[in-house]
């Protein structure tokens, strides 16, 4: 069964911690306060143990954003 | 020199200081990387931007340093995991590298810079120094070192070839040994070129600057081009002193596949095939590194 968005936002706070803004489809790294090129790779590992899924090598390379991850992950059947 | 240079970036700026006949300006907003001057959002690259809108692109040469932070503390982050993704090492560093001279082009476009010079990034931090945390570190030397030489033979191969308005400048093959261990009378406070070089570095860009090449390595760097690197695991046992100040297992911890261990009696040396398929053998986590593949360096 596919998740939603809000699924998947809550997978990347998790990760920005409990003091993270609100977040939706514009948060992005380095646009959203908390979320740095650290923290870029712990997400996309979260998001990955969540949806089940394993990113390419270049999907790691290029996934900054939720929208961004949000469209990988819709295109793979896995989002609503 | 023909022209005076305007120095920008990370915490490398400082061997050129003071300013004189051969520096008009440095700007060091911070411990900017190579990897953030691709992201127009991040907050030193507008700050970087900010600092070019006010220049006269025709008042002197731009001069760009970046590269030895992402090396030091960010590339040895991600590459493990990349490659288990199958991406090669030499891919994931040639990825890097376009980007930033995609970024530094379109930055010279828009502010009309006729060219930048990426000034290369230098030997790496030597083991046992600048441990403060002020200089956190992944991998070691002689790993950083080989990650450098990729970087950087990448970046004179791109300067080389006539991208336009990227050219690059470089110091690091004069300063590693055959081991591609760094030489530690280079080096300031184990991390910085000491400012007492900066009449070598001026000559490293002086024949970039005056458009007589496109890029500058020194003649060292064809010996390391036919080098052949291997990635190997090694137990993740580091002397006292000397551990990271980033969270060296983050990508470990957190990864639910694949988690390179294997147990204490593993032999060092285990190819990186072996250590993703030995997935169960023990608790120790492997730290990965970069040797020249007849073992020189190790």
């Amino acid at each position: 069964m596919a998740r939603a968005l809000s699924d998947l936002l809550a997978a990347i706070a998790s990760v920005l911690g409990p003091h993270a803004a609100p977040l939706d489809l514009d948060a992005a790294l380095d646009v959203t306060p908390g979320w740095d090129s650290l923290k870029n790779m712990e997400i996309l590992l979260q998001v990955e143990g969540l949806f089940h899924v394993r990113f390419s090598a270049e999907e790691l390379m290029s996934l900054q954003s939720v929208r961004g991850i949000y469209q990988c992950l819709r295109a793979k059947g896995l989002i609503d | 020199m023909q022209r005076r240079l305007i120095i920008v970036g990370d915490s490398h700026t400082v061997t050129f200081r003071p300013f004189d006949a051969d520096v008009l300006a440095i700007f060091h907003p911070g411990a900017v990387t190579a990897d953030a001057f691709t992201r127009p959002n991040n907050e030193l690259t507008q700050q970087v931007l900010a600092f070019l809108s006010c220049l006269n692109p025709d008042g002197g040469t731009l001069v760009l340093s970046m590269g030895e932070v992402d090396i030091r503390a960010h590339y040895w982050r991600d590459i493990p995991l990349l490659v288990s993704r199958g991406m090669a090492l030499e891919a994931f560093i040639e990825a890097r590298v376009r980007a930033l001279v995609q970024a530094v082009t379109a930055a010279c476009n828009h502010f009309g810079f006729r060219e930048a010079i990426l000034w290369g990034p230098p030997a790496s931090k030597l083991p046992g120094t600048a441990e403060h945390g002020a200089f956190p570190t992944t991998g070691d030397t002689v790993t950083r070192n080989i990650l450098t030489h990729l970087f950087s033979r990448t970046c004179h191969a791109i300067a080389s070839a006539g991208q336009p308005r990227f050219r690059f400048a470089t110091l690091f093959y004069d300063m590693v040994d055959d081991d591609l261990a760094t030489d530690a009378g280079w080096l300031a406070d184990g991390v910085h070129v000491s400012g007492q070089l900066k009449p070598r570095c001026l000559a490293a860009l002086a024949p970039v600057v005056a458009g007589d090449a496109p890029a500058f390595a020194g003649p060292r760097m064809a010996s390391f081009n036919r080098q052949v690197f291997e990635l190997t695991a090694a137990p993740l046992a580091r002397p006292p002193g000397q551990s990271s100040a980033l969270p060296h297992r983050a990508w470990i911890s957190t990864a639910h596949e694949p988690q390179i261990r294997f147990s204490d009696s593993a032999p060092v040396g285990f190819s990186l095939a072996q250590a993703l398929q030995d997935g169960t053998a023990g608790d120790d986590v492997a730290e990965l590194v970069l040797r020249r593949r007849d073992g020189a360096g190790a």
